[in-house]
């Protein structure tokens, strides 16, 4: 399925500028920070991007209504087409596609395992043909999650074969790092991700920071800024 | 009647269906020594409750109408509107929230915050109902307040706040433990008369402080003395009772109570709590319209020395006659008062007064700003407003959603045909959704309405109500017709075939409209067109607007503007540009891409989460896009917008792929285009009709 008129738009792509690639099938990246850098937005805006060029998207939350997420797309949207000068009919337009690529599943904190993820993904590939390549898994509580969950995550990225993105939270307090300079709540789980990317308030911006990369820990010119609003790259 | 205002409550008792609202209602009249017996809903005992009034609500089970009621409870008179809880009916639950002051929101202790709940909440948000929630069937087997209470947070955005906790769930469920004064309170007698409290059981003691300290903490944030107290350690009930009605008030905190109406737990304590946490009529602002000032807003003061004001909400044809029941905000009427229809303007005289008790009802000479009661003999519509005459007040409008379906109706014989027209006649009075025309081309008699189960209860109170027998044809839905480009048109119509002659020419364009069905854009100079003729030529496009010429629908969003014309000093006439502006309209429509659109419906599906991938391809069958899934314990709500005309007779297919264990609501989302195939099927269909009524 892809979008008829592809949408004017670039949002130069920040995954695919730090990457240099987008995560493939069965791999798995997830984004830290602290409360209120804007890790949600940063997540969304990743969806954006596959969404944007015909792709579909499973955006999975634990704990935010389907009100909720679908009030973060409208909103990045709106940023992103002023931002672009867009004319304001586009926005109706890409909210549109949006939605036609896009499946919201959300989960009370205790209704949620990536087993029952799986099931919900598989009922929508086998009953309406929906055949996401990413998911976005939001609002995770590493707080209380085992290492057991996220491997069996990463096995149902495999059986379903499709990438995955998702977020998790620091504390200023909780100051551990891992010898390979990867901070909590990833600092004994850094094995399971591809890729960990921590995002930083800057006092104009977002600066992005690849904490690893496959086989790279710590590789070095990939910091990027970003903007608050639409998290696209700074030109600067 | 009841003089001090601070003691009237004017609530609304709103909620998901079968969350036993009914039986919760006839409760609160037994307790309140309005009714001597209980009777349940379903009609066991052949009575069938109180506010269940219509046959057909008996029978089915489910409030169709609501029934005003008033009763009083330990000095305060409460005026309860029982709502409907099928979104078929959400247009009564409007009515009913726009003139309430509070309302109960019922959850099902099991069922928890359905999609109804979350229809009917958006709509006490809309109209700014303070509420209370009272999660209902805690004896019922998988109850649980815990996660019901979670769910108001996290569902509904409420701050819910428990101030009770369960002693027992399910079928251990005794009562409740009070945290406010921190006792244990059951309900003893064969009706639960006798409310015995004695002190927390042990094994309940630990939940209780940890939730009252909780509880506390939450409501403290609305008043400094309890924040005081409870550093002081001196908290008393009536602290914690003046904090949680301010936080109730401002609406930023939902009190949590709790109990069995069915087994008669916890409703004296949910009346108390009506009493002291909702609103009374001097604490609601309500605005009204002046039309004296260009319907400038003005405040209205809940005091009976004003000008009078009041707006009926719901005409009622009772087997004593007509009745019209009203709010009044302002000001104060008797027996023999003339009043005046702001809408009409016509004046009226003030007949019998008086306050109902469902269907039975009690004579009274005065009412006051505050108060609901009922008038004998006032011909209005409903959500008409009236006053004494001295002001021009109206109040703002009710927001009526426009009919998504449609019905042909037959009469089956002379009879039963004068009592359709009598019935419609008085249909159409109640409910501003439900509409009624006759078709000219089939001469059939059409009903439109929000839904199939909404078509089929007029249908059967026609039956039932009027003796009146119909056929009916298979319900259509409410197609429109709408254009995607611009178009030219320069049309001359001509005609000079004996007697005055006709002639008018009209140039200009036809465009699509966002904002609206229809703009007229004049853009004539030089008199190409005589000022005289302007309107005319608004006038046909008008008449096209009607019957598009695609598939034979109303057509909307269309902008027509004119720069050019001619005329004829003789020849021109009204009727030659009414005309002539026909002729343009038609010759434009076709260029201009002309597209059907279809309702599309918001459609939730409750379902426990095994029959997901079933409910999943129900929908897609009927062309649903899928929205989203949310899961919670072993139930999945699946949102979806799923176009109206492949919703006929979802019920019987949901029900029978979910073995009973899946419900439905739906609501109207927007209109979008028909897809090409099905369109041509439409319009071909269109063609065949038109083709055999021409014959």
């Amino acid at each position: 399925m892809s979008i008829e008129q592809p949408a004017k738009l670039d949002l130069s792509g920040m995954i695919q500028h730090t990457l240099g690639r987008r995560l493939e099938a069965g791999e798995l990246g997830v984004l830290l920070s602290r409360a209120g850098v804007g890790k949600t937005a940063c997540l969304t805006h990743v969806a954006l991007e596959h969404l944007f060029q015909g792709q579909e998207v499973v955006h999975a939350s634990i704990r935010e209504t389907p009100e909720t997420v679908k009030i973060w797309y409208q909103e990045l949207i709106k940023n992103i087409v002023a931002a672009q000068s867009l004319a304001e009919e586009e926005t109706a337009y890409l909210q549109s596609q949006v939605e036609t690529h896009r499946s919201i599943l959300t989960y009370h904190q205790d209704a949620f395992s990536p087993t029952r993820m799986e099931q919900g993904i598989r009922n929508l590939k086998e009953q309406i043909g929906f055949h996401p390549s990413l998911v976005v898994l939001d609002g995770l509580d590493f707080g209380r999650v085992t290492r057991a969950t996220l491997e069996e995550f990463q096995a149902v990225l495999k059986r379903l074969e499709v990438a995955a993105w998702m977020t998790a939270r620091t504390h200023r307090h909780i100051t551990t790092v891992n010898e390979r300079g990867i901070p909590y709540p990833c600092h004994d789980l850094d094995d399971l991700f591809q890729v960990i990317l921590a995002l930083d308030p800057l006092p104009d911006g977002i600066r992005l920071m690849a904490l690893k990369l496959y086989d790279r820990n710590h590789p070095e010119h990939l910091t990027i800024s970003l903007n608050t609003q639409t998290f696209m790259l700074k030109k600067d | 009647m009841l003089k001090d205002m601070s003691k009237l409550r004017n609530i609304g008792i709103s909620a998901h269906i079968d969350s036993g609202k009914t039986t919760l209602t006839e409760r609160i009249l037994y307790y309140t020594q309005r009714i001597h017996a209980i009777h349940e809903v379903k009609g066991k005992d052949g009575v069938g409750a109180k506010m269940d009034s219509m046959e057909l609500e008996k029978e089915r089970g489910i409030t169709i109408q609501s029934a005003a009621t008033y009763c009083s409870w330990k000095g305060y008179a409460i005026n309860i509107i029982d709502t409907p809880g099928h979104v078929d009916f959400t247009i009564e639950v409007e009515r009913a929230l726009c003139v309430l002051d509070g309302a109960i929101l019922v959850l099902c202790g099991v069922g928890g915050v359905q999609s109804q709940s979350v229809t009917v909440d958006r709509q006490m948000t809309r109209y700014q109902v303070p509420r209370l929630a009272f999660i209902n069937k805690c004896d019922r087997s998988g109850a649980d307040p815990y996660r019901v209470t979670r769910q108001l947070r996290e569902k509904l955005n409420h701050n819910a706040v428990l101030l009770q906790i369960p002693l027992g769930v399910e079928a251990n469920h005794q009562g409740v433990v009070d945290l406010i004064t921190m006792t244990a309170v059951t309900f003893e007698g064969e009706h639960g008369d006798k409310i015995v409290e004695s002190d927390i059981p042990a094994e309940y003691l630990d939940e209780a402080k940890l939730r009252r300290e909780e509880m506390l903490d939450a409501v403290s944030l609305f008043s400094d003395e309890l924040t005081e107290a409870i550093l002081e350690e001196q908290v008393t009930p009536e602290l914690i009772y003046e904090a949680i009605r301010r936080g109730t008030l401002s609406m930023r905190l939902t009190p949590v109570l709790m109990g069995s109406a069915y087994k008669n737990k916890g409703i004296q304590i949910l009346l108390d709590a009506v009493t002291r946490y909702l609103p009374n009529p001097h604490e609601v602002t309500t605005q009204a319209l002046d039309l004296d000032q260009d319907e400038e807003g003005v405040d209205l003061q809940s005091s009976p020395d004003l000008h009078l004001v009041m707006l009926t909400f719901k005409l009622e044809v009772s087997r004593y006659g007509q009745l019209t029941y009203v709010r009044i905000y302002q000001g104060k009427i008797q027996k023999g008062d003339t009043i005046v229809n702001m809408r009409t303007g016509k004046k009226v005289k003030v007949g019998r007064l008086v306050r109902m008790h469902s269907d039975e009802m009690e004579d009274v000479d005065y009412a006051a700003a505050g108060d609901i009661v009922a008038l004998f003999g006032i011909d209005c519509e409903s959500g008409d407003t009236f006053t004494d005459g001295q002001i021009r007040y109206t109040m703002s409008s009710m927001y009526v959603p426009a009919p998504v379906i449609s019905l042909a109706l037959k009469p089956k014989d002379k009879n039963a045909e004068m009592n359709v027209s009598k019935a419609l006649s008085r249909f159409t009075k109640e409910d501003p959704t439900f509409k009624t025309y006759l078709d000219d081309e089939t001469g059939e008699t059409i009903v439109c309405g929000m839904g199939e189960l909404h078509l089929d209860v007029y249908v059967e109170r026609m039956r039932r109500e009027y003796n009146a027998e119909v056929e009916t044809g298979m319900p259509k839905v409410a197609y429109r017709e709408t254009i995607q480009r611009r178009a030219e048109f320069n049309y001359t119509h001509k005609k000079q075939t004996g007697g005055a002659g006709q002639y008018g020419r009209v140039a200009g364009f036809i465009e699509p409209y966002a904002e609206g069905d229809y703009l007229f854009i004049n853009k004539i100079t030089g008199g190409a067109i005589p000022t005289e003729y302007i309107p005319s030529c608004d006038k046909g496009f008008k008449a096209c607007l009607k019957k598009g010429s695609m598939a034979g629908f109303p057509i909307h969003g269309v902008q027509l503007t004119i720069n050019d014309g001619a005329s004829h000093a003789v020849d021109s006439s009204d009727n030659a540009f009414q005309q002539a502006a026909i002729g343009a309209f038609r010759e434009a429509y076709l260029k201009a891409s002309p597209v059907l659109l279809e309702p599309v419906m918001r459609v939730v599906v409750e379902s426990p989460s095994e029959y997901q991938g079933t409910v999943l391809g129900t929908l897609n069958q009927r062309r649903g896009k899928i929205i989203s899934i949310s899961e919670d314990g072993a139930f999945s709500s699946i949102e979806s917008e799923v176009p109206l005309a492949e919703m006929f007779g979802y019920s019987t297919i949901l029900r029978s792929g979910t073995q009973g264990k899946a419900e439905f609501t739906m609501e109207l989302a927007r209109y979008n285009p028909v897809p090409k195939n099905i369109a041509e099927e439409i319009v071909k269909e269109h063609k065949a009709s038109d083709k055999s009524q021409k014959k």
